[in-house]
């Protein structure tokens, strides 16, 4: 029987409330940032994780990673990091007596790449697998290097400990598609992790879908159309966090230095999209858009110096923006 | 795509919209409309008026307005509905996606898909209870203040209010009778004016005074427009005044009265009486005519004419002289204190005039006694006619100045009259007949006043050309026992009995030094007594 879109759709909740689902046997609590992780994969897009250690950041990445039955790479940020730890290189190999260079490839060739600490890297290692990110490709010694798809990358920071890092420039944070802020657990999801991590037998985790199960929910959503009132809805958030818009609010028009780009607004649209399908709708509301706004615009909305002296989190001011588009 | 359900769920939700935003408007236009009723019936209240009844309208009328406009504009677009749908019934902007997708002719599996989700959604939704808030409290407020709109609606005009709408409208009419009644007396006294009564009274003058008085409700504008009139009219009188001559006449008028010719003796009745007119015709009898050539009983008769005419002049210069001791004044002296006056149109005074009447009679007597009446003595008549001649002109003047005067009187009567009339005090106002009676008709009433006497509580007049007071009771009753005297003599204290007194004195003092059994000295001295009084009061 031909697929047909309402299949399809069918075929996108199960799979993702799978996948979710898979996912929550090992991690305990942590339903929003599945989710938006899960949302960010299906879109095709980056995550930044944001979050003291020992929160669950490298074993979110990790199960997911079983879950989807996808390679999974990782790669402990360093200051002595080099772009050829993390793309690969070439090395002088003897093959059939003869020695030639041959490319050995990075940990970036996975589909699943964990990036631990990403602020500890160097500006030149960090660009290299931004590059890596936007690209989907490896170019050494003038040769390109096609990674596998699907490709994603989760990148995590630790907020607490600035000295001797590299924080992301604002154009380089713009590739993610989403931050996502990690938070201690409830008291009885601590208990929880406890419970389930402290014996001797761990929460086995079983492929419940592969890398071609997401590319087809990437073309699955992108299937989903926006009605011109929401799009204008959208537009309008993402153009109130600019300071120099008249309507944006005071706050924004304060605290902001520079405002969200148009591949925040691609980012929302696709994410909503995904809420819309998850919802059993063939058409995306503004509520969507309201709900992906915060992960997708809190890492893209640039402080001003006033911002950052007063201690402005960029989260209020994406909710003056939300209400100022209505 | 089809909308057969979608759309007729979006046109039942916009018209159930529709009427609960018609009812929202209509409640709030009863509001309004009744708090602008309540509003315009409290300003006039405030007033004591009842308010009248247009305003309502105007007011019921712009809350219909407003609701009719009011429910064009509270219709809801389908856009509206969908989006009212949407909230209400959490479709999540199902009803808004498709109302767009469908008017941009997008087609497609998904639009399809997406079509028949919503319709399953509406499918088991009412569309009736999308919330539709009718403004209960608005509505009943609205109809509270309408009922007091009403009530208020209802309250006639308070009683003073009633009395001042009852007094102005009578007022008005009142004022547009005098006002009707006093042009035609206008007109028909112009008609009366003989030529030489037009030189003295200019009728377009007058046309424009009596156009000064108009209709009014206002009462004190009324009794304003009339005083003007009145003050008018008494200025004008005042300019027809000849009391210096008069004062003469009258004076010569005494002396006739003591004359042995019984025509002398007429004529100082008639001059005592002030009938000029009749003056005339005695000094026409009393003027000597004669030819040329006469007989000697031609001769004789002229003589005793001219005897005749010369105890006349005698007389009469005589009385002149008594104003002054003797002296002959000439216009810009001083007589008793005042400038000694010309009336308009004299080129001589009085006093003078008589004196050189009296010299050329004496003059002619004279000639006729000397012998023949030869050219000299015809010279001599000749200028004596003329005297008298002029004399004649000079009573046509003052008569006419008198009967202008009795004329503008009888208006002056009337328009106290019209005072009355426009206050209310009198029911009738018959100008006409006013003008027919003599000014002096009717008089003084005792405790009401004429309009001669008509004085407020404290009044000021000069009396004897020196400011005085009068001060009384407004509206008591009682006499007025004043009269209008005279002026141009004064000693700067007001006071009217020592006027009146001094007056009779000097009468007395005057006669005492025309008597022939007196000494000239002491004629003298008492006439440079006198001099010298004045002279001192004069400093």
């Amino acid at each position: 029987m031909p697929a047909t879109l309402d299949s399809d759709a069918a075929v996108f909740a199960e799979t993702f409330t799978r996948i979710r689902d898979e996912v929550g046997k090992f991690i305990v609590g942590q339903t929003d940032i599945i989710e938006n992780v899960l949302t960010a994969v299906c879109c095709g897009g980056h995550v930044l994780l944001e979050g003291v250690p020992g929160l669950g950041k490298t074993a979110l990445v990790n199960t997911l990673a079983k879950a989807l039955d996808l390679k999974f790479g990782r790669i402990q940020f360093t200051p002595d990091l080099l772009p050829s730890d993390v793309v690969g290189t070439q090395v002088l190999a003897d093959r059939g007596g003869q020695r030639e260079l041959v490319f050995q490839p990075g940990p970036v060739f996975c589909n699943i790449l964990l990036a631990d600490e990403i602020n500890r890297a160097t500006p030149k290692t960090q660009s290299a697998l931004l590059e890596t990110m936007q690209e989907k490709r490896v170019t050494v010694a003038g040769v390109s290097h096609p990674l596998e798809l699907p490709f994603f990358v989760l990148a995590t920071q630790n907020p607490i400990e600035n000295d001797g890092t590299y924080p992301l420039p604002e154009a380089q944070l713009d590739r993610f598609f989403f931050k996502l802020h990690v938070t201690l657990p409830g008291h009885d999801e601590f208990a929880e992790i406890l419970n389930r991590t402290g014996g001797n037998a761990m929460p086995e985790i079983r492929p419940v879908a592969h890398g071609e199960d997401i590319l087809s929910m990437g073309r699955t959503l992108r299937e989903i159309p926006v009605a011109k009132d929401v799009q204008d809805h959208l537009i309008r958030v993402v153009r109130n966090t600019h300071p120099e818009n008249e309507k944006s609010p005071e706050k924004v028009k304060q605290y902001v230095r520079h405002g969200a780009s148009p591949r925040a607004a691609q980012a929302m649209l696709a994410a909503a999209r995904v809420r819309a399908l998850l919802d059993g709708r063939f058409h995306v509301a503004r509520e969507d858009v309201d709900e992906v706004a915060p992960p997708a615009l809190r890492h893209r909305l640039i402080l001003s110096f006033e911002g950052e002296a007063e201690g402005i989190e960029p989260g209020e001011l994406i909710k003056s923006a939300i209400r100022g588009a209505y | 795509m089809s909308e057969t359900n979608l759309g007729s769920f979006l046109d039942r939700v916009r018209r159930r919209l529709g009427r609960a935003g018609a009812w929202r408007v209509a409640a709030w236009c009863l509001l309004a409309a009744a708090s602008l009723g309540i509003a315009w019936a409290l300003a006039w209240r405030v007033f004591g008026h009842a308010a009248p009844r247009w305003g309502y309208a105007v007011a019921a009328a712009g809350g219909l307005l407003a609701a009719g406009v009011g429910t064009i504009l509270a219709r809801r677009s389908r856009l509206q509905a969908a989006m009212v749908a949407d909230r209400v019934f959490e479709l999540k902007d199902g009803l808004l996606s498709w109302l767009e997708f469908r008017d941009e002719h997008r087609s497609g599996e998904v639009f399809e898909l997406h079509e028949k989700s919503m319709e399953r959604r509406v499918g088991s939704l009412d569309p009736d209870s999308v919330p539709a808030s009718r403004r209960g409290r608005v509505w009943a407020a609205g109809a509270v203040a309408a009922v007091v709109a009403l009530g208020l609606s209802l309250i006639p005009h308070s009683e003073a209010v009633r009395e001042r709408l009852e007094r102005e409208a009578l007022t008005a009419e009142r004022s547009a009778e005098v006002k009707r009644q006093l042009d035609e007396a206008v007109e028909e006294l112009i008609k009366e004016l003989s030529e030489e009564e037009r030189e003295l009274i200019d009728p377009g003058k007058l046309r424009e005074l009596a156009a000064g008085i108009q209709q009014t409700e206002d009462q004190r504008e009324a009794e304003k427009q009339i005083a003007r009139f009145e003050a008018e009219l008494a200025k004008a009188m005042q300019g027809l005044e000849a009391r210096q001559d008069e004062a003469v006449l009258e004076l010569s008028a005494d002396e006739l009265a003591k004359s042995q010719v019984a025509d002398a003796r007429q004529l100082g009745k008639e001059l005592d009486a002030k009938d000029y007119e009749k003056a005339r015709r005695e000094l026409e009898e009393l003027k000597p005519k004669a030819g040329r050539k006469l007989t000697e009983q031609e001769l004789q008769e002229l003589r005793k004419r001219v005897a005749k005419t010369k105890e006349m002049a005698k007389r009469m210069a005589d009385g002149a002289r008594q104003r002054n001791f003797g002296k002959n004044l000439k216009p810009g002296d001083k007589a008793d204190g005042q400038p000694m006056e010309m009336a308009q149109g004299d080129q001589q005074p009085l006093q003078e005039m008589l004196e050189d009447l009296d010299a050329a009679a004496r003059q002619l007597d004279g000639q006729l006694q000397q012998g023949e009446f030869d050219p000299d003595a015809q010279m001599a008549m000749g200028r004596l006619g003329d005297r008298m001649d002029e004399l004649d002109r000079r009573l046509g003047r003052l008569g006419a100045r008198q009967k202008a005067r009795d004329k503008l009187g009888r208006l002056r009567a009337g328009m106290g009259q019209a005072r009355q009339f426009a206050q209310g005090q009198a029911q009738m106002l018959g100008l006409a007949q006013s003008m027919m009676q003599s000014p002096n008709a009717g008089g003084l009433q005792a405790g009401r006043g004429s309009v001669e006497s008509r004085r407020k509580e404290r009044d000021e007049f000069k009396d004897n050309g020196n400011l005085a007071q009068l001060q009384g009771q407004q509206n008591d009753d009682g006499p007025s026992d004043k009269s209008v005297e005279s002026a141009e003599s004064g000693t700067g204290i007001a006071g009217r009995a020592a006027v009146a007194r001094e007056r009779e004195f000097r009468r007395q003092m005057e006669s005492l030094v025309r008597r022939d059994d007196i000494p000239e000295e002491l004629k003298l001295g008492v006439r440079e007594y006198f001099e010298r009084v004045h002279e001192v009061e004069a400093d």
